[in-house]
């Protein structure tokens, strides 16, 4: 079947009958007694003339009037050739944004799985590539050689896997746990790996006001615009809480949050009263050092009705001060203490500060960090400075050394130097190849003004925020869906496993003894390497994922030329238009023609 | 034309005719020849008048006597001695019938009336059909609402009717043709036939509306009412001129050959006729007269 644009222009064929009247009223051979023959004589005789071929004797204008007409209805219908039958790519957009999980097995995001698979089964289009549109858009896989098989990637999906994946990429393919979908950006990624001529398809859960890319996107929707309350921020401070919950309601709501443990024992209920649209900010009274799960009752979507709050007491670096002079050892213990995120303690340590002989013999201790003084006076000199500060060290973050008086003798351990005073280095770092740094300082308090100084806590307190930061573990116990979740590895880890909520377990490569992965679903996961443990809560704090009121269920698909251009079909309205002129213009020259001779 | 119209027809023209009389002299007849006087200058033994000499003048007439005392050549005129009859022949070819017009009824009731402004103005009548020939109408001699054996069937042209088998005109009389004129034939033998021995010629020439000016267009199969042939033609503008063009042609070679023949031509419309009778047409060329 040919497909037209504009079927409805068919209706055009009901002229050619009338046509075919007009001719047939017009050429009827009427009879016509007249007196004599004689005065006819110089009439223009029918050219075939005779009874028998009066149904022959339709005139070529009116077979060129029928063509045209013929040729002017097909124009207006709009018919649409694939061009031999080439066959188009297919990129499909997929909104991984969790909200599509919402309306539990008739969600969006089964329906328009199911859509898709049922559309990508009898298609014709190839390759098919399938496109995530999270908080970053990214492809999944290679693309598909056929709708079927694309289908079969869709329908798998569904099922738990564990495999091992780049970082920060997504390792379960469509399961809309992204906290965003970025259907703007994933389209323009869309475009970039389709090329001209694909059919770009989006399926989300509303709609566009406009579509984009001046229609060259078919938009299918799913969604359905459902009531609810969501916990859309939550934070921990130790024994303190903050929630917001939002109401995205049409009435008024009363409901109840429930602080409990994570076993489900209820700690504390808070009755909350909401008008439609309100949003209220909660502070709570937490159990420090206990995990907690904030809960609503369940709603349409589950994933915002909870928020799991894991202690986030800071962590206290261990450090071990190992000076010999008293007046140098008091002068860092000091400045140690006053970060007051820092022990002071002689096992188990992260820290050694001491001696340049001390760290050597802690070398060897772990993976403790170590600093080595050099405090003697002889030999020393007092710099006033120019002081040269590689900014790019986190030692050197806000580290201001103008009008100080370093006195020192020069560094000669070598690595990278953070401080120096002219070519002088005074503060070098150097790391090891399992990830240490050993760090040496050459400073005589006596002849510095460095201790009397702001430089000097600063400096200390770099130092100790630093080694904090690279403790192994997640930098963060709590982030938002969407987030790059950070875990310090100690050295010799290649992989962590992260373990999702549905314990659905994927490996993470180690690099530069980090690991960084973003995970697919709101609630506890869990990293894990060797024996070590560390919870992640992943809260779902969206309030515009939350917010189901403008989710539709319908499709765009822009005008029929767009839909022809989606499918790699082109009109033929212009050649048929072309054609239907020759033929009028040839009409006309027979018909002046005729004049001129009947003239 | 049925018998029933063609008498209906005829009672149409003979009560018509009674409002004209036919004109044909103007002082009561005299002489051997004739019982009337004509208004044209003739044979007969009345002297009318005197006019110069003309080259072609009969000899006969030269006044001797006037050209002794003046020296002048003049000739005497004597009144046309016209004989008191009107011979009508009527057209009876199927063409004075046409279908889907008024020329068979206004064929028919002119000639009636024609023959009632005859009797009106004491004028014998003598009506003859052109058929297959020229036969005399039963009773033609009598009133028209007594004429038998009218019919407009004919499918010959007067001319051939007239070569077949020619009227028995009544010399000096005045002959009345009535007759479309629209046949092929060379008008020249009918008028000389008409015109010989007569007093005077009248050829009325009767149209119906769709033979002055046809109004049809398209493709049309033309079939002659008489000889049945048929030509298919695409009327247009341009046929239609060529048409009125061949028309014109062909009554000014007819008006050509009446005025050689002596005769006067008058054309009518027969729809214009048949509406109200007032045939100014015929009024004006001088044969009929109101009374």
């Amino acid at each position: 079947m040919p497909l037209l644009a504009s079927p409805l222009a068919l209706l055009g064929l009901a002229l050619v009958p009338a046509l075919a009247a007009i001719y047939f009223l017009r050429h009827r051979v009427r009879r016509i007694p007249v007196s004599t023959l004689f005065l006819w004589r110089d009439a223009r005789p029918l050219p075939e003339g005779g009874v028998k071929l009066q149904k022959l004797s339709t005139p070529i204008l009116f077979f060129l009037e029928l063509l045209a007409l013929f040729l002017l209805i097909a124009a207006a219908a709009g018919p649409l050739t694939s061009c031999g039958g080439r066959r188009t790519p297919l990129v499909v957009v997929l909104d991984d944004s969790y909200s599509m999980r919402a309306g539990g097995k008739g969600s969006a995001l089964e329906k328009a799985r199911a859509a898709l698979v049922a559309e990508l089964s009898g298609t014709r289009h190839r390759p098919i590539t399938l496109v995530l549109a999270g908080s970053e858009p990214q492809s999944l896989g290679e693309p598909a050689a056929s709708g079927e098989d694309a289908a079969r990637r869709l329908r798998g999906w569904t099922a738990v896997k564990t495999q091992t994946t780049e970082m920060g990429a997504d390792p379960m393919g469509w399961l809309a746990g992204a906290p965003e979908a970025k259907l703007h950006e994933a389209v323009l990624l869309a475009r970039e790996l389709a090329g001209r001529g694909a059919r770009l398809l989006v399926v989300t859960d509303h709609l566009p006001a406009t579509l984009p890319e001046a229609g060259a996107v078919e938009w299918w929707a799913f969604g359905r615009a459902l009531p609810n309350l969501a916990i859309v921020n939550a934070a921990r401070a130790d024994d303190t809480g903050f929630a917001e919950i939002a109401a995205f309601v049409e009435k008024a709501v009363e409901t109840e949050l429930v602080v409990e443990t994570l076993d489900g024992k209820p700690l504390s209920r808070l009755a909350v009263s909401l008008a439609p649209g309100q949003r209220r900010k909660l502070t709570l009274k937490l159990p420090a050092g206990l995990p907690v799960r904030l809960r609503l009752p369940e709603d349409a979507l589950p994933d915002d009705d909870q928020a799991i709050l894991l202690p986030t007491g800071e962590r206290k670096a261990r450090v071990a001060v190992r000076l010999a002079d008293a007046a140098v050892k008091d002068l860092v213990e000091k400045a140690v203490l006053a970060t007051g995120r820092a022990v002071l303690t002689a096992e188990r340590v992260d820290l050694v500060i001491g001696d340049a002989a001390a760290s050597d013999a802690t070398a060897s201790e772990g993976d403790a960090w170590t600093v080595a003084v050099a405090s003697e006076r002889n030999g020393a000199s007092a710099y006033a400075g120019p002081f040269v500060l590689d900014r790019t060290h986190p030692l050197s973050n806000g580290l201001g050394l103008d009008g100080v008086v370093w006195g020192a003798s020069a560094v000669t351990a070598r690595g990278r130097t953070v401080v120096a005073a002219g070519s002088v280095p005074l503060l070098v770092d150097a790391e090891s190849a399992n990830g240490r740094h050993q760090m040496s300082l050459a400073l005589v308090p006596s002849l510095s003004t460095l201790p009397l100084s702001p430089a000097w806590p600063a400096l200390v307190w770099n130092l100790v925020d630093w080694r904090l930061a690279k403790l192994p573990g997640p930098e963060s116990p709590n982030v938002r869906l969407g987030a790059l979740v950070v875990v310090n590895v100690p050295h010799g880890v290649d992989a962590i496993g992260v373990t999702d909520p549905a314990k659905r377990r994927r490996a993470v490569p180690v690099v530069a003894r980090q690991a960084a992965f973003r995970p697919a679903s709101p609630g506890l996961h869990e990293v894990a390497w060797g024996e070590t443990r560390h919870p992640v809560s992943v809260l779902a704090a969206n309030a515009e994922e939350s917010d189901l009121g403008k989710a539709v269920t319908g499709t765009r698909v822009g005008t029929a030329a767009d839909l022809s251009r989606r499918a790699g079909l082109h009109p033929l309205t212009g050649v048929l238009g072309l054609a239907a002129l020759a033929v009028l213009t040839l009409h006309r020259w027979l018909v002046s023609r005729s004049a001129e001779a009947t003239a | 034309v049925s018998t029933d119209a063609v008498r209906r027809h005829l009672l149409e023209g003979e009560r018509e005719g009674a409002r004209f009389a036919f004109v044909a002299t103007h002082r009561p007849p005299f002489g051997l020849a004739g019982l009337r006087l004509g208004a044209r200058s003739g044979s007969s033994l009345e002297f009318q008048d005197h006019r110069e000499y003309q080259p072609g003048d009969d000899l006969r007439f030269v006044d001797w006597g006037a050209y002794a005392r003046s020296d002048k050549l003049v000739v005497k005129r004597y009144h046309e001695e016209v004989f008191p009859h009107v011979d009508l022949v009527l057209d009876g070819s199927r063409s004075m019938d046409l279908e889907g017009g008024e020329k068979g009824r206004a064929a028919v009731a002119l000639s009636a009336l024609v023959a009632a402004a005859a009797a009106n103005a004491d004028l014998t009548v003598t009506c003859w059909l052109a058929v297959d020939g020229c036969e005399k109408v039963i009773g033609g001699g009598l009133a028209p609402s007594a004429w038998e054996g009218i019919r407009l069937t004919g499918s010959r042209s007067p001319a051939a009717a007239f070569a077949a088998a020619p009227p028995a005109l009544k010399p000096q009389g005045i002959r009345v043709f009535v007759s479309d004129l629209l046949f092929e034939d060379d008008p020249e033998p009918i008028l000389a036939l008409l015109s010989r021995n007569a007093a005077a010629v009248v050829v009325v020439q009767l149209l119906g509306a769709a033979d002055a000016d046809p109004g049809e267009r398209g493709s049309v199969r033309l079939v002659d009412v008489e000889s049945g042939a048929i030509s298919e033609v695409r009327v247009d503008d341009a046929s239609l001129r060529r048409y009125r063009d061949a028309l014109k042609t062909h009554e000014e070679s007819w008006t050509r050959a009446a005025r050689r023949a002596g005769a006067a031509l008058v054309t009518l419309v027969a729809e214009d006729v048949v509406k109200g009778w007032a045939l100014e047409e015929l009024v004006a060329a001088g044969l009929l007269q109101p009374v």
